[in-house]
C-alpha cells in the first residue's frame, strides 16, 4: 500500500505538471466587458503634418436605459475621440493610453479617409491596415473631403451609429463597396488604378441640425495616388463597365422630346472586344441590358412599337455616354479602373507584356465604342 | 492506459465466499429425514426469527392418522391454491397417502417436484413455493403454488411513444418474458435463466433469437454475468456497470430500455437481452452510440419523418454538448466572430455582469443541473413549485438582479431543451456530465479547445467496444448498409433488400462483426 502512495503522489505530479502549462492559453482570454468596440476609423492630418486618427467607439447602454429603450427612439451609442501622432500606431496608441480598456478592432466597419492623407499618404494607410491582425480585410474605406471626426460623430437617423449607416448605405446606393482587399487587389493592376466612394456630409433638407452622409461618387487614384473624381452617373458608368453594377433608377430626357422618363435598368452585362489597328487600341463594347420603365413625362407612348423603340434606344444612348464620359475623365486621371488592360492582356498577350510599363500612355489613346442594347421589359402601363 | 490498470489493482481484491455458504442456513446440508417432527426442528431453527415462515401440520386419511407439514412464506405462496389444491384434495383422499407418489396423486396441483436435500428446500420456499413434507418418508415436494404481488402493465413514463406500444416492463420477471414471447412467436426465441447475487439470488433470464444472435456472444454474456461477484442486484445497472467492456468510460455500452418492442428489436438484430427479476430495465447487448439516439418510433412513423427527427436530434446533441463551451470560447476570445449588431447587444447585456463569462456560464449549468436533480427527486405535489421557482430564478430575477446576462439565459434553456431531446437518459447524462469539462477547457483555449475536446471524445468513442462490436458502428468502420439505420433511417424496404433473404444477411453481418472481434 505505500508503494501505491508514492505511485499515487507522483501521478497526482504529472496531471498538475501537464495540466499547468495549458493554463498560458487563459492569457489571451479579454472578457467582453475590458473591451471597447471600434466601430469606425478615421485618419486625417493636422496642417503640420502629424497623422490624426479619430476613432468611434460603442458606448454601451446599461440597466435601466436599456430596458426603456423599446420605447424611446434608438440613440446614438458612440462616441467619437481624436488623437494625433507621428504616425497611424503612434496616434493610436496614444488614444490607447486614455481608455480604460482595451480598444478592440475586429468590428471595425469602415475607414474613412481625408482627403488630405488619399493625396499622397495612401499607401502608408492601406500598408497600416493590412499588417494590423485585428482589421479585417472587409473592412469598407471612404474619402471624404469633410473633417473626419465629424463624419463619424454624424448621429443617424436610422442605424445605431453613422459607421453601421455607412455600411448598409453603400451596399444599397452605389454599390462601389471598396474594401481594403478589393484595394490590394487594384494595387497589382497595371498603374495601379484605385477608386473608392467618396462621402461627404449634407444638411438634411427638413431639419438642419441633422446631418445626412451622401455618397458623391468616387476618388479615382493612379499609383496611389490621389487624382480627381468620378460623379456618381459616371460611377454607375465605372460599375457597369466592371460588372459590379445591380440596378438603378436613371432619369433622362429622350433626344427631341420634352419631359423625362425613368429607367430601371437591370442585369447589365459587357461584352468587350479588342482590337489593336495600326497601333490604335480599341475597344468595342456590347452593353446588354434591360430596362423598365418607371416613369415616363413625355409623349412618348410604350403602346406604341416604334416609340418603345425610341425608349429602348434612347435609354442605350444614355447609358453609353453616361459610360463614355466617365471614361473619358479618367483617360485624363490616367488611372484604368475601367479595367480595360485585361481585355486586352487576355487577347493580345504579346503585345500587352511590351507595352505593359507604358501603359499610361496607351490607355490614354484607347477609343471607345460602346454598342448598347437595351430590351425595355415592362412598359409601365398598368392594364386595367 | 497504466493509470486505470494502477487503479484497477489499488480498487484491492474481495475476498470470495462460496456463494451456497452465503445464502442457504447451516442446516443446509442436513437430508429431509423420515420423521415429521425432527424435520420441523430443523425448519424451526433455520426459520428462527423469520416472522412469514408459515409451517402448518395437516392432519388427514380416515383416522387421522397421517401427517404432513407444509411450508411456505406468506405473501408470496398462492394461499387459496393451497387450500383448494393441497389441504382439502389430502382431506378428500379416499386412498392412504404412504408416499410422495400417492401424495402427487392426491393432490390437484401440476408442478410438483420431489426433493431429498434441506438445501433445496430453503431454496425453494425463497422463491416463493410451498413445500410439503410427509410423515414418514424422508423427501419433501415443492409446489409451484407461487403468488408474487406484482404491478399491472403499464405504459412507459421514462420512454414516452407517441405512436407505437405504450405498454412496458414491470418488476415480475416472467410477465416480462411473456410480454416478449407475444411479440415473437416462435420456439427460436431462447430464454436462458440464472442466478446473480450472493443473497438475493436474483433470477436473471438471457434471451436471443437462435440462428441471429452469434453463439459466441452469449457464451461470452454468460461468462461476464458469471464472474460477477455481489451481494443483491436490485437493477440491471448493477450487473451493467460490471459487465461493458469499458468499465471506466461514462459512455454507456450497454443500451437500458423498458419497452418490450425495442427488445423484440434488438433481438431480431442479432442483439441479446438480459431481463433481471424485480427490475422493468432491460439490458441489450452489444449496443452502438447510434442505438442511444434512436427511438423506437423512428420505426412506426414515416422514414422522412424519422431521418428529419434523426437528424434533428443528432444536431441538438452537439448543441447538449458545446453550446455553453462555444459560448464562452467566442464571448471571450473570438469576439470578432460574433455579428456587429449581435456583439452590441451582448456587451450591453454583459456590461452589469460581475462574472467572467466562463463563472456565469459553469454557475448557471450547475444551477440548472440542481434543478433538474431536485425535479427528479422532488414528489410529485412540489413539482411544479420548484419550476416556478427555477424558471424566476434563473430566468427573470438573476437577469434583473444583473447575476447573469440574457444571451447565458438563452444558451442555458436551449442545452437543457438539447439535452432532454436524446431518447435514452443513459446518454444524455453522459453528455450533460461531459458539458462540463469542455467549458473549462474552452475558457482555456476558445475555439481550439473546443475542437480538441471534440477530437478526444471521438478517439474515445472510436476506441470504446461493446461486447467487441465497435460502439461508433457504422461509422468507425464504416459499414454503408448499416450507416443507412443510423443518423438516417432509410425506408424499410430499402434496409431490406439484401440477395441472401433477410435472414441469412442479419445472421452473416452478426457474425462478420463477431469474427472481426
Amino acid at each position: 500500500m505505500k508503494q501505491h502512495a508514492i505511485h499515487t503522489g507522483k501521478i497526482l505530479l504529472l496531471i498538475i505538471l501537464l495540466i499547468l502549462p495549458t493554463l498560458s492559453g487563459c492569457k489571451d482570454h479579454h472578457e467582453l466587458d475590458n473591451l471597447a468596440l471600434v466601430m469606425a476609423t478615421g485618419i486625417d492630418m493636422t496642417d503640420e503634418g502629424r497623422i490624426r486618427i479619430s476613432l468611434q467607439l460603442f458606448v454601451p447602454q446599461t440597466g435601466q436605459a436599456q430596458q426603456s429603450a423599446g420605447s424611446t427612439p434608438i440613440q446614438n451609442q458612440s462616441f467619437v475621440t481624436t488623437e494625433t501622432g507621428e504616425t497611424i500606431t503612434d496616434a493610436f496608441n496614444n488614444i490607447t493610453r486614455r481608455m480604460s480598456r482595451r480598444l478592440f478592432r475586429g468590428h471595425n466597419t469602415v475607414i474613412v479617409i481625408s482627403t488630405s492623407v488619399a493625396r499622397d499618404r495612401l499607401g502608408e494607410v492601406l500598408d497600416y491596415c493590412q499588417r494590423m491582425r485585428e482589421i479585417r480585410q472587409r473592412t469598407l474605406l471612404f474619402v471624404t473631403d469633410d473633417k473626419v471626426s465629424d463624419i463619424l460623430a454624424a448621429q443617424s437617423v436610422l442605424e445605431r451609429n453613422s459607421s453601421i449607416a455607412l455600411m448598409k448605405q453603400e451596399r444599397k446606393h452605389v454599390n462601389l463597396e471598396t474594401t481594403i482587399r478589393d484595394i490590394s487587389l487594384m494595387k497589382t493592376r497595371p498603374n495601379k488604378p484605385i477608386t473608392i466612394p467618396c462621402i461627404k456630409l449634407t444638411e438634411d433638407r427638413t431639419d438642419p441640425r441633422k446631418k445626412v452622409i451622401d455618397t458623391v461618387g468616387s476618388a479615382i487614384f493612379s499609383k496611389e495616388i490621389l487624382n480627381g473624381r468620378l460623379n456618381v452617373r459616371q460611377t454607375f458608368g465605372m460599375l457597369m463597365m466592371t460588372g459590379a453594377f445591380e440596378d438603378n433608377i436613371f432619369s433622362f430626357s429622350p433626344r427631341d422630346e420634352k419631359g423625362a422618363i425613368s429607367v430601371d435598368v437591370q442585369a447589365v452585362h459587357v461584352h468587350v472586344r479588342p482590337t489593336i489597328h495600326q497601333g490604335q487600341w480599341i475597344l468595342d463594347v456590347d452593353l446588354r441590358g434591360r430596362g423598365a420603365l418607371v416613369e415616363n413625362s413625355t409623349h412618348l407612348d410604350p403602346m406604341k412599337n416604334r416609340d418603345y423603340a425610341i425608349i429602348e434606344e434612347s435609354t442605350g444612348h444614355f447609358l453609353s455616354s453616361v459610360i463614355h464620359s466617365g471614361f473619358r475623365k479618367s483617360q485624363k486621371l490616367n488611372s484604368d479602373v475601367y479595367m480595360t488592360y485585361q481585355a486586352f492582356d487576355r487577347k493580345y498577350p504579346a503585345e500587352f507584356q511590351k507595352w505593359e510599363k507604358h501603359w499610361p500612355d496607351i490607355y490614354r489613346t484607347i477609343k471607345l465604342r460602346i454598342h448598347p442594347h437595351i430590351e425595355l421589359i415592362h412598359s409601365g402601363a398598368i392594364t386595367d | 492506459m497504466s493509470v486505470w490498470n494502477f487503479l484497477r489493482q489499488w480498487k484491492g481484491k474481495s475476498k470470495k465466499k462460496t456463494p451456497e455458504q452465503l445464502y442457504l442456513a447451516p442446516e443446509a446440508s442436513q437430508m429431509i429425514s423420515g420423521s415429521l417432527n425432527k424435520n420441523k426442528r430443523i425448519l424451526d431453527q433455520a426459520y428462527q426469527d423469520c416472522a412469514d415462515v408459515i409451517q402448518r401440520v395437516i392432519r388427514f386419511g380416515e383416522k387421522g392418522e397421517s401427517g404432513a407439514l407444509l411450508v411456505y412464506l406468506e405473501g408470496t405462496a398462492n394461499v387459496e391454491e393451497i387450500d383448494e389444491h393441497v389441504i382439502k384434495s389430502l382431506q378428500k383422499s379416499k386412498k392412504p397417502v404412504r408416499s410422495l407418489e400417492d401424495m402427487k396423486q392426491a393432490l390437484s396441483v401440476t408442478d410438483a417436484q420431489k426433493i431429498k436435500q434441506f438445501a433445496d428446500v430453503f431454496k425453494n420456499v425463497s422463491d416463493g413455493k410451498p413445500v410439503l413434507f410427509l410423515d414418514g418418508v424422508p423427501s419433501a415436494l415443492i409446489l409451484g403454488l407461487t403468488k408474487w404481488a406484482t404491478r399491472s402493465v403499464e405504459d412507459t413514463p421514462t420512454e414516452p411513444v407517441i405512436r407505437g406500444a405504450k405498454e412496458g416492463f414491470v418488476e415480475s420477471l416472467h410477465v416480462n418474458i411473456s410480454l416478449i414471447r407475444r411479440r415473437i412467436r416462435t420456439p427460436k426465441l431462447k430464454v436462458k435463466t440464472l442466478e446473480v447475487g450472493d443473497y438475493s439470488r436474483t433470477q436473471v433470464a438471457l434471451t436471443y433469437m437462435d440462428g441471429i444472435c452469434d453463439k459466441k456472444l452469449i457464451q461470452e454474456i454468460l461468462d461476464r454475468v458469471n464472474r460477477v461477484s455481489i451481494d443483491g442486484v436490485w437493477d440491471g445497472g448493477m450487473i451493467q456497470e460490471q459487465i461493458q467492456d469499458q468499465r471506466w468510460s461514462i459512455f454507456p455500452q450497454i443500451q437500458t430500455t423498458e419497452r418490450p418492442d425495442t427488445i423484440c428489436a434488438a433481438m431480431l438484430e442479432g442483439r441479446a437481452a438480459l431481463f433481471f427479476e424485480g427490475t422493468p430495465n432491460v439490458l441489450i447487448m452489444p449496443t452502438t452510440f447510434f442505438a442511444f439516439m434512436q427511438s423506437p418510433e423512428d420505426y412506426y412513423s414515416g422514414f422522412i419523418i424519422s431521418t428529419l427527427l434523426r437528424i434533428l436530434r443528432t444536431i441538438f446533441i452537439l448543441i447538449a454538448l458545446l453550446a455553453p463551451a462555444f459560448y464562452i470560447a467566442v464571448i471571450t476570445f473570438h469576439q470578432e466572430l460574433i455579428p456587429t449588431t449581435l456583439i452590441m447587444s451582448v456587451i450591453q447585456f454583459r456590461e452589469q455582469v460581475p462574472f467572467p463569462a466562463v463563472v456565469e456560464a459553469v454557475g448557471m449549468e450547475i444551477t440548472f443541473e440542481g434543478l433538474r436533480e431536485a425535479g427528479v427527486r422532488l414528489p410529485r405535489q412540489i413539482g411544479p413549485a420548484i419550476s416556478i421557482v427555477g424558471a424566476l430564478v434563473i430566468g427573470q430575477a438573476a437577469i434583473q438582479a444583473s447575476l447573469v446576462s440574457p444571451a447565458m439565459v438563452i444558451v442555458v434553456s436551449i442545452t437543457a431543451i438539447a439535452s432532454f431531446m436524446i431518447p435514452h437518459y443513459d446518454l444524455s447524462i453522459a453528455i450533460r456530465i461531459l458539458r462540463f469539462p469542455i467549458m473549462i477547457i474552452a475558457s482555456m483555449f476558445g475555439l481550439l479547445g473546443v475542437v480538441l475536446s471534440v477530437i478526444c471524445i471521438v478517439i474515445h468513442l472510436t476506441s470504446l467496444r461493446s461486447f467487441g462490436i465497435p460502439y461508433f458502428e457504422p461509422f468507425a468502420p464504416f459499414r454503408k448498409k448499416a450507416s443507412l439505420d443510423s443518423v438516417v433511417r432509410a425506408p424499410l424496404w430499402v434496409q431490406k433488400q439484401n440477395p441472401q433473404g433477410a435472414h441469412g444477411n442479419r445472421n452473416q453481418s452478426v457474425k462478420g462483426r463477431g469474427q472481426k472481434t
